[in-house]
């Protein structure tokens, strides 16, 4: 220990026992010496001491209600954190859900318009006469066409007319009403019944 | 210190990851462990007890609101402690920016300032009580640097190590940092040490 500084920078470590025996020595060889490092040295460790045995304060008596108060304003902050959150959800949900259910009805409804080509016979693309009406169809017009590519409804009104032709033809023939039973006048249930029973 | 277990006792770590899985008592033990050493740690601190006690219970309530942060790698006192230092710091600079500054709050400067010898009376019979508020007033008059590592060491009687992952400084600043400290506080209190 050559000087008062260096055994200032030891004070702590010397009093806390934290010094090696030879720079222990040296110390104390020092204080010995110096009575301004020896005091000093001395109030160092009485003021540890001192800081050590100084008496601690104790909390309030509300302290753990209060803290316990404090926690519950948190915990319901929390909660409204999460419940924001799923506020947000609550929205979102209903306009995904809305979003699939649009999505699926436009599929569904693309699905069954492509589907309504399969209504027709299995041949009929081959059949330009189907063909023809296919066509009609996708572009939304219901009207029939026969195989001379007329509307179904002339060719109804061609085999009407062809068979009250047929009819006066057997009345002016032959007396017997009865025969007549064969010739029954052609019903039109619907266009499509008509057109499919006619060809 | 709180943190060893002895015996039965749950350590500090034990209770942390108790809490950290949900329960509550573990959480009311931390509470009971800390609280007094806290206080004592923030008002030697702060020279406020109303204001070191309200710091107490935002301590606990950032380990309450951030339990998961917690990683057992570390000592749960020396990361109890760094959450109350650094409120009671923070205070510190909010008063700083209030520039609120009285004779009777001496040392809530950033300067070191010196006590008249006449706050104390050589003639006078010095009670404990006494003495102790002048060594408060001794150590309130230190700057927040030397204050903090004087008050884990010495009073709460922190490790070395403790302290350095505490304030976040290296070891040999530390110990550096506590050894400068006792020599102003012994300086200042010469008259009070040397009865």
């Amino acid at each position: 220990m050559n000087n008062c500084h260096q055994c200032e920078e030891l004070i702590s470590d010397y009093i806390e026992g934290k010094l090696d025996s030879n720079s222990r020595q040296q110390f104390d060889n020092h204080i010995k010496a110096c009575s301004q490092c020896a005091g000093k040295t001395k109030n160092v460790k009485v003021l540890h001491n001192t800081l050590i045995a100084l008496p601690g304060k104790q909390v309030s008596s509300d302290f753990d209600s209060m803290l316990r108060a404090r926690i519950g304003i948190e915990n319901k902050r929390e909660r409204r954190k999460r419940e924001s959150l799923l506020f947000s959800w609550k929205v979102r949900v209903p306009i995904y859900g809305i979003s699939v259910v649009l999505v699926l009805f436009i599929l569904v409804t693309v699905f069954s318009l492509l589907s309504n080509k399969n209504t027709f016979p299995p041949n009929a693309s081959m059949n330009p006469e189907y063909a023809a009406v296919n066509q009609n169809v996708f572009r939304g017009s219901y009207t029939f066409y026969s195989l001379d590519r007329k509307p179904a409804n002339d060719v109804f009104s061609q085999q009407q007319s062809r068979y009250l032709k047929k009819r006066e033809r057997i009345e002016s023939t032959s007396s017997d009403s009865s025969s007549l039973a064969v010739y029954n006048e052609p019903t039109r249930s619907s266009s499509v019944d008509f057109y499919q029973t006619s060809f | 210190m709180a943190s060893e277990g002895k015996g039965n006792r749950p350590t500090d770590e034990d209770l942390i990851e108790r809490f950290q899985n949900g329960d509550l008592y573990a959480f009311d033990l931390i509470v009971k462990r800390y609280k007094n050493q806290l206080l004592n740690f923030i008002f030697r601190f702060l020279g406020n007890t109303e204001e070191a006690e309200d710091l107490v219970q935002e301590t606990f309530l950032r380990v309450y609101r951030n339990r998961t942060a917690y990683q057992k790698v570390a000592k749960f006192s020396t990361w109890i402690y760094t959450i109350a230092g650094n409120l009671a710091k923070t205070e510190l600079r909010k008063r700083k920016r209030r520039r609120f500054f009285s004779i009777s709050e001496l040392g809530y400067n950033e300067k070191d300032y010196d006590i008249s010898d006449d706050a104390y009376n050589p003639e006078r019979d010095v009670d404990g009580r006494m003495k102790e508020e002048i060594i408060h007033n001794q150590i309130m008059a230190l700057s927040p640097k030397f204050r903090e590592v004087i008050l884990l060491r010495d009073v709460q009687q922190l490790s070395y190590e403790e302290i350095s992952k505490i304030v976040n400084i290296p070891l040999g600043t530390v110990k550096s940092r506590v050894n400068r400290g006792r020599l102003k506080l012994q300086d200042k209190l010469r008259h009070l040490l040397e009865r």
